[in-house]
């Protein structure tokens, strides 16, 4: 797929052309990042200005969107209620840009903690410091249900900038709020949003056990003496980080080891440890032996087929790190601390989890992973791929996206990179505006077997538009249902409705990326005609496009938009 | 007190602080000879506000010493046709010495 540029768009009442600068040092080419004119926010906000691929960042001062508030700032009495008021009328500016801009980036509100307002600074009703904790949380109400509004959590850069994060002698100067450690502490957060808006973010969690899960060596001194738990500072920061690792599954991020142990010795620990809190249903797959590190997690990521660059190793010895660092490229391996009480605070501060819009399928994830494994396993037992997938007894359910499917579908729009025709990655408004166009079906596919639910998993978008031609735009598969002839049950579908609208000809258009070659691969043996291009694939609706016979296609009969 | 190339390090090194913080494209690569402003100055009026701002917060840090570069003195040597690195550094250290 061809980079394209996006637009960033600066907008603020205070100067942004040193953020801008540390922007580009790190963005790259694919963005452009345009700095709008000092203290035009509400201007820039009220106009019809648009654009559906920009990008807005708002940074603004609490004193500029209410008056009532600066005069609190003057040491003025203010009503909480005016000033409430003065930031609903900013959220109104707000929501109505968030209809013409493709996504906002609004900073949360601050004042120097340092500063001084007397003893009712947090009073409820009027104290400064209390009406900016006031103004915020109005703030994120206000535009919690907007998807493309991000709002940003602006506290954590000026906690990591230090004292120095307010620096009154580049207000003077040059009516810059923040030193450029705030800012860069901001385009690190616009980095990582990004990254985890597209599907970029990290899926499963490898674990070291000593010294990274427990304290200690299990294979030296005994499960009964590790260090776990009880009246212990460090005991109690390994439980507080496996809390933290548990919770992290909960919400869907996939947990394994890989340790060089005997793998007895240390399933005895894990199963047997009272203050363990990760158990071995925890863990979708372990590699517990003597064998490189690096190899033990390309084999795991294989058996999960997910990518390299969606996994992040933890050991408490750099030589292993730097080993699966060395070997496995794609993998981030964070720096981790020496000291153990750290490791949960390090756990937090690495911004590469997206927890933002977990679905069902997001908190099932591991026990998925687990069935999968099991049916692998029984793979083994079978002599011909055809008769193990007919002893799957697979059931695919294919069904018009509805509402209670559209989290989930979106989910895949953006998170899906090996298995994806078009890698569109729509914004829910976008992919609604889309799916509601008369001409235009999105279809959900959810698969099951004898091992379990692996949930909705595929989508198929298709152009029926006037012309004897019907377009796939979209063909989108988790990698968790890859290769049992779903692909197919795919095409499938997409035929029949073609066919039910009388078109001559199936057509889909391969556009490239990085990683979606599984896509190609699977158009290449579809039966499907390619094209000198390479690229375009066709179907003559003179012949039926057959549902594989190893499965049972369940889909409504009546199928076509009114 | 500090001396003359003391101050010079110390000037080179908020530079080369500032370039991290530049698209690589805008990155200079600082000597004691490069013009910081005037002809063939490398700072523009944003870029020099920046680097007033860090040599104070430098000089404060390394040295102790609360310096204000706002004082008119100082701001007149961004006057001259071309004010270098070294040139300006003899400058803060007579200012800092005086």
């Amino acid at each position: 797929m061809s980079q394209t540029t996006q637009d960033l768009h600066l907008v603020s009442d205070f100067n942004l052309a040193n953020f801008a600068n540390v922007l580009k040092s790190k963005v790259g080419d694919g963005w452009k990042i345009r700095l709008g004119p000092l203290d035009q926010v509400v201007p820039f906000l009220s106009s019809t200005e648009a654009d559906p691929k920009g990008h807005v960042w708002i940074w603004t001062r609490p004193e500029r969107i209410s008056p009532t508030f600066h005069s609190a700032l003057q040491y003025r009495k203010a009503e909480a209620d005016k000033v409430l008021m003065e930031v609903d009328h900013f959220a109104d500016l707000l929501l109505a840009a968030a209809k013409r801009w493709h996504k906002l980036y609004v900073p949360l509100w601050q004042i120097p903690a340092s500063e001084s307002y007397g003893a009712g600074e947090l009073n409820f009703a009027s104290g400064v410091h209390a009406l900016v904790l006031r103004m915020n949380a109005r703030l994120c109400e206000r535009v919690a249900e907007v998807p493309n509004i991000q709002v940003m959590l602006s506290d954590r850069w000026t906690q990591q900038a230090g004292p120095k994060a307010w620096s009154k002698r580049l207000w003077y100067l040059t009516k810059t709020l923040f030193p450029n450690e705030v800012f860069q502490a901001a385009a690190n957060d616009f980095l990582s949003t990004r990254k985890l808006a597209q599907g970029h973010g990290i899926k499963l969690i490898v674990l070291d056990l000593d010294d990274t899960l427990w304290g200690g060596i299990v294979g030296d001194e005994g499960w009964q003496n590790l260090r776990l738990g009880g009246h212990d500072p460090t005991g109690e920061s390994f439980v507080d980080f496996q809390r933290a690792l548990k919770g992290l599954k909960e919400r869907g991020i996939m947990l394994a080891i890989a340790s060089k142990n005997e793998e007895s010795t240390a399933l005895e620990a894990i199963e047997k440890h009272p203050e363990m809190i990760l158990r071995r249903s925890d863990f979708v797959a372990m590699r517990i032996d003597w064998n490189d590190k690096a190899g033990n997690i390309r084999e795991m990521v294989k058996q999960l087929n997910i990518g390299e660059g969606s996994v992040m190793f933890i050991d408490d010895n750099p030589v292993e790190r730097s080993r699966v660092q060395t070997f496995l490229p794609e993998v981030f391996v964070p720096e981790w601390p020496a000291n153990k009480l750290l490791y949960e605070q390090e756990l937090r501060r690495l911004n590469v989890f997206d927890l933002g819009s977990a679905s069902a399928e997001d908190a099932r994830r591991t026990l998925l992973y687990k069935e999968e494994g099991d049916r692998e396993r029984s793979k083994a037992g079978t002599d011909s791929v055809e008769t193990w997938l007919r002893s799957l007894d697979m059931k695919i359910t294919a069904q018009p996206v509805n509402e209670a499917d559209f989290t989930r579908v979106h989910q895949l729009f953006l998170k899906t990179n090996q298995f994806n025709l078009s890698t569109r990655r729509l914004s829910e408004k976008e992919l609604q505006d889309w799916m509601d166009h008369a001409d235009h079906e999105l279809w959900s596919f959810r698969v099951s077997d004898q091992f379990g639910d692996a949930g909705l998993t595929g989508v198929l978008g298709l152009d029926l538009g006037s012309g004897p031609t019907a377009l796939i735009t979209d063909l989108i598969l988790s990698c968790r249902v890859m290769g049992r002839r779903v692909e197919e049950t795919l095409l499938h579908v997409a035929y029949t409705q073609a066919l039910s609208r009388g078109k001559e000809m199936l057509k889909a258009i391969y556009l490239p990326t990085e990683r979606n070659k599984p896509c190609l691969d699977f158009l290449l043996r579809s039966g499907m005609h390619t094209a000198d291009d390479g690229h375009t694939f066709t179907w003559s609706m003179e012949q039926p496009y057959s549902c594989p016979g190893s499965l049972e296609l369940i889909m409504p009969a009546a199928t076509t938009k009114p | 007190m500090p001396t003359p190339e003391t101050i010079e390090q110390l000037v080179l090194g908020v530079l080369l602080r500032m370039n991290e913080d530049l698209p690589a494209s805008e990155r200079v690569a600082w000597e004691a000879s490069t013009p910081i402003v005037g002809d063939g100055g490398l700072l523009d009026s944003l870029g020099m506000a920046n680097f007033l701002v860090q040599v104070e917060e430098a000089v404060e840090d390394q040295c102790g010493i609360d310096l204000s570069l706002s004082d008119q003195d100082l701001m007149d040597l961004f006057e001259e046709s071309s004010l270098t690195v070294r040139a300006f550094s003899s400058s803060l250290s007579r200012k800092l010495n005086s």
